[in-house]
């Protein structure tokens, strides 16, 4: 583990392996800031969406008598002999939300870790940048014995050893319950917070935009990781094969792949490109995080775009491929 | 490249299991646990994008050559370099191992083995030369190969020639013709059929059916006329030294026309003699068919008296097209007449089928007077020898004449009108417009001779004939026994390209002429004295139409009755159908000659009853089953035995016999030889000398590089399976979930 993330190397928990520092150096120090004003408790380094503190100017308005003396600008009634009371922003932490999709088809891995492992490695990222800026996070999915787990979120730094333990060992199987998770969620979180989920989003393009929609008309601010194998996206196979679907038991397909590919391309493609538009069409941010590419590199990417306001997708076509053994630095 | 063994080519097959291996092992499905199954379902299939991957292919490559490789070591290839041929000639060369070569403890066999030897000693050095031996489980083989197809190395020789006297004759006769469709299978050298010779060394004397051998040969040559240059047949016989006659003897057989239609008699006579004092019943034996087709009937007929030349007489159909053979053998049975069998002889008649008999009419058919179909039946089935039955006339209505599909030849028998002029007058003109080859002369019967009738009848406008149709109308008026001689037609007539004897004897009764223009594409044959015509001829479609103007209904005349009438219509016949006859070198003309039974003539039957020959028809049904009966001829008042002239021949028929090498001589293209006349005219040099032992040197040499070559394609196979099984071990790891 790297010395930023010291704290957690002598424990060597659940959390510690799987934030890998070739993932972390790549956005170590790289803000994550939220697009929304922030409702938090606590100050923080997000604007909050109340006026207050001293940090930064926000505007004037008249006196009223009963204000506080002290923010009376006296420097504008000296010259312009008018009260005017001087308004500064607030600064409050956001909590974040991970979901993290723990259906049968997030065990899919050939050629690259599964995309559930690819998912939790992920999370491990955000969870140890957000809590370095002292952001609360919390981690909601499934525990073993297949109950929805929630993780409140807390902005400790031994927080983030909790928030994998319990979900780190689950195994990935039945149907995706992301709905059912994020409406367990919703009436926890009261004030507006920040919610990434991760999911390889195998629904429908209205379900999916369901849930976006319940996050985003409550004021949640929504970053939307799309969790692919490369084997999904290319579907590069050849002989004949018998495909077992990891959501329906005993359910399968014995078809030669060079024949089904042109149709499963072509659907899969749409299926990418809908799930992209549902995403900016609701205002959500959205990257795709192949498993066969860097975490890190991905991560940084989008969190660049991110801080610049941009919605644009982060498709990660570009990124470095993924290199577990990868020693060099990722900036 | 040959191969010594090439039997075991066989097992190239084996390639395809590696092949095999390599598809089906493959059919084995990976199962693949998939997440993205929604995409997969609704997928529509594109079959068109199917493909046959050959995955590890090199494996499969490699397997598959070793294989080959294995296979060709054991088929012991040769690699031969092409001789070229300074006479660019290509020779192929048949020997006959039938079962008749087996006579006489294989002296023919041995015969054929000398021929062969000289044959080869004489083909020139640089030629090529594949060499097939016809006989050996009825198949055509070849014997092996040797390092080169030509003759420049004497060792070749050699190998052929001892391994040709390893083969025993077959124990079958052979079918020739089926030997020369797999002959032409066997690829040849060269590819120009004119540099290729196909020489055939054959027993000539085959024991029961000989002269089957003629039809053989013409089946040779028409099937290899068009696939060599030369066709040569060398019949090889055995000259016995002289033996004493047999006693029953059949001293010649002929047949009345060497050409008859299909389903009609052919009259065919043989000559028989008693040359012992046989006293016994004989039997004859007919062969009629071609070689392998050939059926046999035997039959008894009456004791012969010593000395005398008796005449068998045969009506058989032939009711299958082409060259077939009639073969006439006779034994005694008794005890006392141990004959050998070689007292036959055989006849070739080509059977073709090009004759209709179609009588135009214009009345209704039904109308048409018996007594006139049975006498130009009789007429027509006279000339050629066939039964009325078969030779059945065809009533035509007049109109219906044109539209008649004559592929081939019609000769018209006109037979109407013979009691109401009007009738002949409206047939005249009618017939003359449709079918344009009668023109001429039309005949009135004496019915019409009333002065009163005729004035009725020749008023062209009383009965539609058109006058610019006919040019005159002449009556001759006579008695019943007025004679107008038919003359001969001189200069350009085709009447004396016929050879038709003149019917001079031909009295015509009192009759009218009624005389129409001639259509300038029609000919005339024959003609009267005055210059009116008798037979016309003209091209209808794709036949030729003759047309008499004078039927044989004797109250007109007595043509029926003249002796040269059948000739005359046997000649007519041919003369049409000379177009469409098969083989024109073999003209009807050539056929035995014609001679037929008078009413004098005795006919003796099975039971040795005496018949008259004019009741014969009347009796023909009782004959044997052979169909033969003994004809005693009395034309000097007596019983008057012919000469016998070929039994005096030295030679027995286990010769060539001469009769079947005039009947191959008659065969265009087709070259009989004898082993000296063949040495002479392929201008062949002096024998060499001949070593035994094959050549087999260079073929070991690349046996043991294929097997080096295969010792290194296993190892190389065996790292790359080792390579793969790695990969394969690889990928299956990567493939379980994590």
């Amino acid at each position: 583990m790297s010395d930023s993330t010291g704290q957690e190397s002598n424990a060597r928990g659940v959390g510690a392996r799987l934030l890998k520092s070739e993932d972390f150096k790549w956005i170590e120090g790289l803000p994550f800031n939220t697009r929304r004003r922030s409702e938090g408790l606590y100050s923080g380094s997000h604007r909050s969406s109340q006026l207050g503190g001293c940090s930064e100017f926000a505007d004037h308005r008249p006196y009223h008598p009963g204000d506080a003396l002290r923010q009376l600008d006296w420097r504008l009634l000296a010259k312009r002999d008018r009260h005017y009371i001087k308004r500064y922003e607030d600064e409050r932490t956001i909590a974040t939300m991970i979901l993290i999709d723990r259906s049968g088809s997030m065990e899919f891995g050939l050629s690259t870790p599964s995309k559930f492992d690819h998912s939790l490695r992920a999370a491990a990222c955000f969870a140890r940048l957000l809590l370095g800026q002292r952001d609360p996070v919390g981690l909601a999915s499934w525990n073993v014995r297949g109950h929805a787990m929630i993780v409140e979120p807390r902005s400790t730094p031994s927080h983030f050893e909790a928030l994998f333990q319990d979900i780190a060992p689950v195994q990935p199987q039945g149907d995706t319950h992301l709905a059912a998770l994020v409406e367990r969620i919703i009436p926890l979180f009261p004030t507006r917070m920040r919610v990434v989920i991760l999911t390889d989003g195998f629904m429908d393009g209205s379900e999916t935009e369901d849930i976006l929609r319940q996050l985003t008309v409550r004021g949640h601010e929504v970053v939307y990781g799309h969790v692919l194998a490369p084997e999904e996206v290319e579907f590069s196979f050849e002989d004949g094969m018998r495909f077992e679907d990891l959501e329906v038991e005993d359910y399968h397909l014995d078809i030669d792949p060079s024949v089904y590919r042109d149709a499963y391309l072509e659907q899969f493609n749409a299926f990418l490109e809908d799930v992209q538009q549902r995403c900016t069409g609701l205002g959500c941010g959205y990257l795709r995080l192949r498993t066969d590419r860097s975490v890190g590199a991905v991560l940084a990417a989008f969190l660049r775009r991110w801080n610049t306001g941009s919605l644009a997708p982060v498709t990660g076509d570009d990124a470095k491929p993924r290199s577990d053994k990868n020693k060099e630095g990722g900036r | 490249m040959s191969f010594l063994g090439a039997g075991f080519l066989a097992g190239l097959f084996a390639i395809g299991v590696p092949l095999a291996i390599h598809l089906f092992a493959k059919r084995k499905r990976v199962h693949m646990p998939w997440g993205a199954m929604r995409f997969l379902a609704d997928a529509k299939p594109n079959w068109k994008k199917r493909t046959l991957r050959l995955q590890d292919w090199l494996v499969m490559l490699m397997r598959i050559i070793a294989v080959a490789l294995l296979v060709l070591a054991f088929a012991r290839p040769l690699i031969q370099r092409p001789v070229p041929s300074a006479s660019g000639e290509e020779f192929l060369l048949i020997v006959d191992r039938s079962a008749s070569t087996a006579l006489d403890d294989n002296a023919i066999a041995r015969l054929i083995d000398q021929r062969t030897e000289r044959v080869l000693n004489a083909i020139p050095d640089d030629a090529r030369l594949r060499f097939l031996v016809n006989g050996i489980g009825h198949e055509l083989r070849e014997l092996p190969p040797l390092a080169t197809h030509a003759l420049n190395d004497s060792r070749n020789r050699g190998h052929w020639l001892a391994a040709l006297k390893e083969l025993k004759p077959g124990i079958e006769n052979i079918d020739w013709p089926g030997a020369i469709d797999r002959a032409l299978s066997f690829p040849t050298l060269s590819p120009d059929r004119d540099e290729r010779r196909i020489i055939v060394i054959a027993d000539a004397a085959i024991n029961g059916f000989p002269h089957a051998e003629v039809t053989d040969a013409r089946t040779i040559h028409d099937k290899w006329k068009e696939a060599a240059n030369s066709v040569a047949l060398l019949p090889v016989g055995i000259d016995h030294p002289a033996r004493e006659k047999p006693s029953l003897c059949v001293d010649s057989i002929t047949a009345d026309r060497q050409r008859v239609t299909p389903g009609e008699d052919a009259v065919v006579r043989a000559t028989v003699t008693n040359h012992g004092s046989v006293t016994s019943t004989p039997t004859t034996a007919l062969w009629i068919g071609q070689h392998q087709s050939a059926t046999l009937t035997e039959a008894k007929i009456p004791p012969l008296d010593p000395g005398i030349k008796h005449e068998l007489v045969l009506r058989r159909a032939f009711p299958n097209a082409g060259s077939q053979a009639l073969q006439l053998s006779i034994d005694g049975t008794g005890e006392t007449d141990a004959l050998t069998i070689d007292n036959e002889a055989a006849v070739v008649v080509d059977i073709v089928d090009r004759v209709r008999l179609i009588s135009v009419t214009d009345e209704a058919p039904e109308l048409i007077e018996d007594d006139d179909q049975r006498f130009a039946q009789w007429a027509f089935a006279a000339a050629v020898g066939g039964t009325e039955s078969i030779f059945k006339l065809e009533p035509v209505k007049i109109n219906a004449f044109p539209a008649l599909p004559l592929d081939g030849v019609a000769v018209i028998v006109w037979s109407a009108g013979d009691r109401d002029p009007n009738a002949v007058a409206a047939s005249a003109n009618k017939l003359h417009d449709f079918v344009s080859a009668g023109g001429g002369l039309w005949l009135l019967p004496p019915a019409a001779l009333d002065s009163e009738s005729f004035n009725s009848v020749f008023f062209p406008h009383d009965f539609g004939l058109s006058p610019a149709s006919i040019d005159s109308v002449t009556t001759v008026a006579g008695s019943e026994e007025q004679l107008i001689g038919l003359r001969p037609v001189t200069g350009q007539s085709k009447l004396q390209q016929l050879g038709l004897a003149p019917l001079t004897e031909l009295q015509i009764r009192s009759h009218f002429q009624l005389r129409a223009p001639m259509p300038p594409s029609s000919e005339v044959l024959a003609e009267f004295e005055g210059g009116d015509p008798f037979l016309v001829v003209r091209r209808l479609g794709r036949g030729r139409v003759g047309l008499t103007t004078l039927n044989g209904y004797p109250q007109w005349s007595n043509l029926a009755a003249c002796s040269g009438y059948v000739p005359f219509v046997r000649e007519l016949l041919w003369h049409l159908a000379a177009d469409h006859l098969p083989n024109p070198n073999l003209s009807g003309a050539d056929s035995a000659p014609w001679r037929q039974l008078s009413d004098e003539d005795s006919v003796r039957l099975p039971n040795g009853d005496w018949i008259a020959a004019e009741k014969l028809d009347d009796n023909f049904s009782q004959l044997t089953p052979a169909g033969l009966y003994l004809v005693e001829s009395a034309s000097d008042g007596g019983h008057t035995p012919y000469s016998v002239a070929r039994v005096a021949e030295e030679s027995d028929v286990r010769a060539v016999p001469s009769d079947y090498l005039e009947a191959l001589d008659q065969i265009d293209g087709l070259s009989v030889l004898d082993a000296d006349q063949l040495l002479a005219d392929l201008n062949f040099g002096p024998p060499k000398n001949i070593s035994t032992q094959p050549t087999a040197t260079r073929d070991q040499e690349i046996t043991l590089w294929l097997l080096v070559g295969l010792i290194g394609f296993l190892i190389l196979e065996l790292v790359t399976a080792q390579q793969l099984l790695a990969r394969r071990r690889q990928a299956s790891g990567r493939t379980s979930v994590k």
